[in-house]
């Protein structure tokens, strides 16, 4: 009780204290220290306690504080309230100071408001703390009370317990003898069980045979033996049973041996044929078996029994023979270790004897080898009976149970082989035992599966090459759903894989997990190649298409059409309306490949989407590549697209760096025709269609419609040029669009790509190429056509000998100049040329002009005479020029490279012809005359300051240097001018050529100058001037 | 060796025809003709002087120890006062008799000859003196040829032996059946096996192709049999010396050029043609040429600028007696094999080399000659092409032991006797299989262009040397000769 008054007493004197503390009389500050160390050391910490037994004050001090923010921040301190440097009298001297009176008021209210607040929250906390006192004091006070109570109960229950234990011990000793007893007989019936056991042995034993379990057979029959060949001696029955168990194991051994043997193809081995074939195992080529092979046509002895045995029933079964017969053989071997076998022996205890392991094994895989490979080939058969139903629904591309089969033999391989009781004792101290079997199995699972795969192979290659070439429409639908059912099996077959192969990696059946990840990748493998190869053959059939659906009627309708009746720029229109068709069949096809809505599509399938549009945009490419030189190859050009062609560089390489780059982009772009040819191997479907087009080109076709029929490839190419790669681009990009709103999110980031076909410019640059190599081409045939035409008398007009001069430029000019005019019209017409460069020079002018000319020989440099030394001068310095352009030349598409490289054809034809004849003088003057006018009217068809007048001026003068070669009259060669005795007046093969001109132009134009000049309205004449 | 290097000689003289002295194997000597203008008028001494030389024929021997070429004479046709200075046309040495020649030349009669005018064409016994076996001199080297001072030495004159009689027009080419085999010292131990003439003399008139067999002599030339083959019309056509080629193989055969087209000959049948190819080149063909080892293959090349290969074995058709070269029963074949960007004008002419089928050379109005190494339709395709840094080394060690002409001819034969027809098909698969990637220059591919030479003036003829096979000569329009070898890199990978 004391204890309780002491606490009260201690308690109300801090109350007064704490009372004190707060009202500060700087007198007592010493006592309100100490009284705080008591609460603290009561409380058990120091500050923070403080701290926090003041903390429920702080929401009420936060006013005052706020008040006081504006304060200088070093006398902060000491007004905070909380704080333990509070200096109470500081700040009350602040306040009176520094603040208004009602202010303080406020302030005096709020403080003495808090201070009761404090107070009265410091009584409840003293009074519960009190209560708890008095509550402990009273639990001290009864346990003092009641510890001595219960010392006389335990005393009597130690006695009672002493009791229990002699009574205890009593009984213990009086039943040892009965349970010595009963001991002795639950030996005695396990006993008598053993032998009821291997009483009944024969029955268990022969149950076990019927039901084929060969291992656990042999197990028994091994421990019976063991205790039978102990005790038989002793006793008859014994004996009996024996002898009929080893009956038993005996017929169980030949059954077994006899099994396997055929079933690992021992049977066959006297047929030849199979036993051939089982070679290529591993088994069969390391002649692990061969002994057995042979050794077991012992087993033969019952002829009838071979005939008997059937395929196994499942893996297990084949497990069961080759363990049974390896426990047997191990058995043997412990038994007879220094007893010689006779290896003349010909029992079936004596065979299988003396099997090794290795050879069990061996015998066992060599077995499930057989029965996979029957399970497939009865699959083939399967096939091929199913052929002629519906090829939709009964698509099977592997036999179900063949994988499943795969996986028994891996992991029963294990657990019959790795046993302890099948292991021999000494065997399993070679340490190297484990590995190699793990390598002896993992070299059977690769080639089961490679079976496997070969016929899975085998079966896609069958069912795809039934896919016809027809590019028949229903038939392609039905392709397509057809390549559904493929790929849905495909991808089943897939996932079965991958199962297959996680249970082989299975710590049990220890494959490596790269083995096992092989084979999915391998199965992965197939798919692709098969998703692929759809898409090609999808291009491919494509490409015929094109050619027959829109090249091909293109053509024809060329050759049907009056020229007369259909305009070229007509025929130029529908050129790029059959592009366009052809366009519009690559969208058809890309979205049919990639589109879900059309069905039947491949991404309609669970194949990975990014494989088939990284599929889809290679061929898409390798269509463009194939358009260009298509095109190229129907307008006259070699087929490059098979290897029959043979390229050669241009021996004059560019010399400026830029150039270079562009120079071996064009030989990489033109490479790909090749490439591509070598990925898709000989057989192109489309050759035979393109081969028949060229031949109807080549026979239908006259010679004008040849050349209509190149304006317009031109202009095709030239189209392409600029629509293939975009177009293709676009239709791809718009399939994925509308497949990634459903659900591939990731494929957006390709649009992003401007030009996912033609990235590095090739294909662009390859239709470039066939542009250029078509017009190389035309002007080939046209000019050739105009010298054909020019030099048709060449051997009688070279040889004319008159005293006159020319009077005017031959036929052979005007037929040349005829057919550049005809080119310039049509290149109009075709691509919106201009159709002239100028207008005709003003011959009147100048025929005037030259006329005063004339007789100053001095001042035209041209026209001095060139004699001998000048004109081998002139002949060292004529320019070697190029004359066809090289087919990896890119031209520059206009109307003067077209005009002057056909007319430098002419004029390289026309040098040879000269050089094959001779020249009188009138025929040279007349070649004088010619070239002059050639000259002259040059401007009317090229632009004049171009590069290409100027070579071609030297190469029309090199015409007169080579006839003049030929000029049997060495006087007159150079010579410019010359004096007319009978006009007695000088004329030179200028003038003569504008007296022609200005003759012809007075007789009414209607004549020899209106086939060569060009009218502005030109169109509407051409059409009658060239009939 | 010096056997990468070339030699090269001026005639100043224009010159289209070029023939190697077949009977020769063991001096490089040709045989070139000039075809320089004549004056019109018979004072062709008033420009001796000049530049317009009379037209003899150069008797031209290449010394291969010092690598150069010299002229060992300058052959005038007889110093009568008949003597006229006609262009040489074309010129063939008699494969027997390496003293004997046969030459076209224009006709003085014609005062303007032209391509169809007579022509005149006769055997030409060389003289003894001319066949020098000296070492070189360098006679040439002071001499410009231009007629006078030393070249007098060299100025000999022919004997003309007899003329043969061709009816109108130019010869263009002459073949001889390839039985005629040279190094006989006699025309009767020359086997011509069931046919009786050994030469193919192919003529050139208006839009017609003629077609001699004759037998040459010593002594005679007798015309057998000629067939005379129109040309067919055909667009942009630009007429062009026809040339033939004798099939090495069946002697009864040969083809000739037909404007686009290549008729193929069998001089048994009454109507000839029995056979031919279509369109091969567009606007003309220029030459053919028959593989020496391989059955039926020719190659021909055309004024499309390309050199074509054809196999005849697709050509199954058979005429009747109806020669008609544009029916359907002509064959449009493809080739089976196209160069492409070789040349860029006219390519005039083309030649196997005799023993190793490999090799051709090719010529054009580019200025250009070519030798092609197109293995992948030989008879001996490569197959493992090593690199080429091993062939260095060999170079070095075995190009001595293979100095001996004669181990070269009997490689070669050996080679050649090996012709199995049916590996053709096999062929074509190593050439699918091998690596030749034909855009590229690579050296290891099975067909590239071995060389280049780029002449001053068109290449109208080119020929192989019959001394030597890695030897052969081109010639240019301004009358240069150019000796090549094949490069010893190209002849080991052949050989080895």
């Amino acid at each position: 009780m004391s204890d309780i008054e002491h606490f009260s007493q201690s308690s109300s004197d801090s109350e007064s204290d704490d009372e004190e503390f707060l009202l500060t009389s700087t007198d007592e500050t010493r006592e309100a220290m100490i009284r705080r160390k008591l609460l603290e050391s009561f409380y058990g910490s120091s500050d923070p306690d403080a701290v926090k037994s003041d903390g429920s004050n702080e929401s009420i001090q936060d006013p005052s504080q706020s008040i006081q923010e504006n304060k200088p921040k070093a006398k902060k301190e000491n007004a905070d309230l909380d704080s333990t440097h509070f200096n109470p009298s500081l700040y009350t001297s602040n306040l009176i100071h520094n603040c208004t009176t009602s202010h303080i008021l406020n302030d005096t209210h709020k403080l003495s408001q808090s201070i009761r607040q404090l107070d009265s929250s410091m009584q409840t906390l003293v009074y519960e703390n009190y209560s708890k006192f008095i509550s402990a004091t009273d639990a001290i006070r009864s346990i003092g009370q009641s510890v001595d109570v219960s010392n006389d109960g335990l005393e009597r229950l130690h006695e009672k317990m002493q009791v229990v234990e002699k009574n205890t011990q009593i009984l213990e000793t009086s039943l040892v003898d009965k349970r010595k007893q009963v001991v002795e007989k639950l030996k005695l019936k396990r006993l008598l069980n053993r032998l009821t056991r291997l009483v009944e042995l024969p029955v268990t034993l022969q149950g076990m045979k019927d039901r084929g379990e060969y291992r656990f057979l042999m197990r028994d029959y091994l421990d019976a033996m063991k205790i039978l060949t102990r005790h038989s001696d002793n006793f008859e029955s014994l004996k009996s049973i024996e002898a009929e168990c080893t009956v038993i194991a005996k017929d169980m051994m030949q059954e077994a041996g006899l099994k396997i043997w055929v079933w690992c193809g021992g049977n066959n081995l006297g047929v030849g044929g199979r036993m051939k074939d089982r070679r290529r195992t591993k088994a069969g080529k390391s002649g692990v078996l061969d002994t057995f092979w042979i050794k077991g046509g012992m087993l033969r002895a019952n002829g009838d029994k071979i005939l008997e045995i059937v395929s196994p029933e499942n893996v297990s079964k084949i497990y069961e023979s080759a363990g049974a017969i390896l426990m047997y053989a191990n058995s043997q071997r412990s038994q007879l270790d220094d007893n010689e076998m006779n290896p003349e022996d010909t029992s079936v205890e004596a065979v299988l004897g003396q099997v090794t392991e290795d050879e069990c094994k061996a015998m066992a895989l060599e077995s499930i080898n057989v029965y996979l490979e029957t399970i497939l080939e009865n699959h083939a058969v399967e096939i091929q009976s199913n052929k002629s139903k519906d090829r939709v629904k009964n698509l099977s591309l592997y036999p179900p149970e063949f994988l499943s089969n795969l996986l028994e033999a891996a992991s029963l391989y294990g657990i019959t082989f790795r046993s302890p009781f099948v292991r021999h004792e000494k065997m399993s101290n070679d340490g190297n035992w484990q590995k190699r079997d793990a390598n002896l199995l993992k070299e059977y699972i690769t080639m089961w599966f490679g079976l496997f795969l070969s016929h899975v192979k085998n079966v896609l290659l069958e069912n795809t090459l039934e896919v016809s070439n027809d590019t028949d429409e229903s038939k392609e639908e039905d392709d397509d759903e057809f390549f559904t059912a493929i790929s849905n099996e495909l991808m089943k077959l897939v996932r079965s894989v991958r199962e297959v192969a996680s249970g082989l990696a299975l710590p049990e059946i220890g494959i490596d997990m790269d083995v096992a990840s092989n084979l999915v990748e391998e199965a992965t493998g197939i798919t692709e190649s098969m998703v692929k190869t759809r898409v090609m053959q999808k291009f491919r059939l494509l490409r015929v298409r094109v050619v027959k659906e829109c090249l091909a009627p293109f053509v024809e309708g060329i050759a049907k059409n009056e020229l007369e009746e259909a305009r070229l720029t007509k025929i130029i229109q529908t050129a790029n309306v059959s592009l366009s068709d052809g366009l519009q069949y690559v969208d058809d096809t890309i979205r049919s490949i990639l589109c879900n809505d059309s069905g039947g599509s491949m991404s309609s399938t669970s194949l990975d989407p990014h494989m088939i549009e990284l599929s889809v945009r290679k061929n898409a490419r390798e269509f463009g590549f194939w358009l260009a030189s298509t095109l190229e190859t129907i307008g006259g050009c070699e087929y490059t697209r098979d290897k029959i062609t043979m390229d050669v560089k241009s021996i004059i390489p560019p010399e400026e760096g830029n150039k270079n780059d562009e120079h071996n982009k064009v030989l990489q772009a033109s490479s790909q025709d090749v490439e591509n040819f070598v990925k898709e191997g000989i057989e192109s479907l489309d050759l035979p269609h393109i081969k028949t087009l060229l031949e109807f080109v080549n026979e239908t076709l006259d010679d004008k419609q040849q050349d209509v029929l190149r304006l317009s490839l031109m202009e095709m190419s030239k189209v392409a040029q600029k629509v293939v790669s975009k177009n293709m681009n676009q239709s791809i990009s718009s399939c994925l669009e509308e497949s990634s709103k459903s659900k591939h999110e990731f494929l957006k980031g390709f649009k992003e790509e401007k030009d996912c076909i033609d990235s590095d410019g090739l294909l662009k640059l390859r239709f470039q190429l066939s542009l250029s190599r078509v017009t190389n081409i035309f002007c080939m045939v046209l000019g050739n056509d105009a010298v054909s035409m020019a030099c048709q008398d060449i051997a009688e007009s070279c040889s004319v000998e008159s005293e006159f001069f020319p009077h005017g430029p031959s036929d052979a000019a005007t037929r040349i100049l005829e057919v550049i005019k005809r080119v310039c019209v049509d290149c109009a017409s075709a691509f919106g040329f201009e159709s002239m460069a100028s207008e005709v020079p003003d011959f009147e002018n100048d025929y005037r002009q030259d006329l005063n000319m004339v007789g100053h020989t001095s001042s035209v440099g041209g026209n001095v005479a060139m004699k001998g030394l000048s004109l081998d001068v002139a002949r060292i310095f004529t320019q070697k020029i190029q004359v066809y352009n090289h087919h990896h030349d890119l031209i520059v598409f206009s109307r003067d490279s077209i005009v002057s490289l056909m007319l430098t054809i002419a004029a390289k034809a026309w040098i040879e012809q000269i050089r094959q004849n001779s020249f009188s003088t009138f025929a040279y003057r007349q070649i004088q005359v010619d070239i002059e006018f050639l000259k002259y009217m040059l401007p009317h068809y090229l632009t004049d300051d171009s590069n290409e007048i100027e070579n071609l001026q030297k190469t029309l003068d090199e015409i007169v240097l080579t006839a003049g070669d030929r000029c049997i009259d060495v006087e007159c060669v150079g010579v410019n001018e010359y004096y007319d005795e009978a006009m007695n007046k000088v004329m030179s093969p200028l003038s003569i050529a504008l007296g022609w001109l200005k003759e012809e132009d007075a007789a009414g134009g209607r004549g020899a100058l209106n086939q060569i000049v060009i009218r502005s309205d030109s169109r509407d004449i051409s059409d009658e001037g060239t009939e | 060796m010096f056997s990468n290097t070339s030699a090269e000689l001026s005639l100043n003289a224009p010159a289209r025809c070029i023939s190697a002295v077949t009977n020769d194997t063991n001096n490089h000597r040709f045989l070139v003709g000039t075809c320089a203008l004549p004056p019109s008028h018979q004072n062709g001494q008033e420009y001796m002087g000049g530049i317009r030389a009379v037209n003899p024929l150069y008797l031209l021997r290449y010394h291969e120890e010092m690598n150069e070429m010299a002229v060992d004479a300058q052959l005038d046709f007889g110093t009568d006062e008949n003597t006229h200075h006609g262009e040489i046309w074309s010129c063939s040495s008699v494969p027997m008799d390496s003293r004997l020649v046969i030459t076209c030349r224009s006709a003085r009669e014609s005062s303007i000859p032209s391509q169809n005018a007579q022509a005149e064409t006769a055997l030409w016994r060389i003289p003894e003196s001319a066949m020098r076996e000296d070492d070189i001199e360098f006679y040439h080297d002071e001499d410009d040829m231009d007629g006078n001072g030393k070249s007098e030495e060299i100025s000999k004159s022919m004997e003309k032996i007899c003329d043969v009689e061709l009816g109108q027009g130019r010869v263009t080419d002459m073949q001889w059946n390839p039985r005629c085999i040279p190094n006989r010292n006699s025309f009767d131990d020359a086997e011509t096996g069931t046919v009786s003439s050994n030469l193919l003399i192919v003529q050139s008139r208006s839009r017609e192709v003629c077609l001699s067999m004759v037998d040459c002599d010593s002594s005679c030339v007798v015309s057998l049999d000629s067939i005379n083959l129109s040309i067919p019309t055909a667009r942009g056509i630009i007429p062009n010396p026809p040339k033939a080629s004798w099939d090495p193989h069946n002697d009864h055969m040969c083809a000739v050029t037909l404007g686009t087209s290549i008729a193929l000959v069998d001089m048994r049948t009454p109507s000839k043609v029995i056979n031919g190819l279509k369109n091969c080149h567009r606007f003309g063909v220029t030459d053919v040429d028959y593989n020496p080892n391989k059955p039926s293959i020719i190659s021909s090349s055309g004024q499309d600028a390309l050199i074509k290969f054809w196999d005849l074995r697709y050509t199954a058709s058979y005429m009747e007696d109806d020669y008609i070269p544009n029916s359907s029963a002509w064959s449009r074949t493809s080739p089976i094999r196209t160069i492409r960007g070789g040349h860029n004008h006219w390519a005039t002419c083309i030649k196997y080399n005799a023993f190793h089928d490999q090799l051709l050379l090719s010529g054009g109005t580019d200025s250009i000659a070519n030798l092609w190494r197109i293995s992948s339709i030989s008879s001996a395709p490569l197959f493992d092409l090593g690199d080429n840094g091993d062939m260095d080394e060999f170079d070095a060690d075995i190009g001595s032991n293979l100095d001996d002409n004669d181990s070269f001819a009997e490689v070669a034969k050996s080679q050649s006797n090996d012709v199995d027809n049916d590996s053709y098909g096999d062929d074509l698969v190593g050439e699918k299989s091998g690596s030749g990637d034909v855009n590229t220059n690579d050296k290891n591919a099975q067909d590239i262009r071995v060389l280049n030479l780029e002449m001053r003036d068109s290449v109208y003829d080119v020929a192989w040397s019959a001394a030597d096979p890695w030897v052969f000569a081109s010639l240019g329009y301004d009358g240069n000769v150019v000796v090549n070898h094949v490069p010893s890199k190209e002849k080991y990978k052949i050989l080895l």
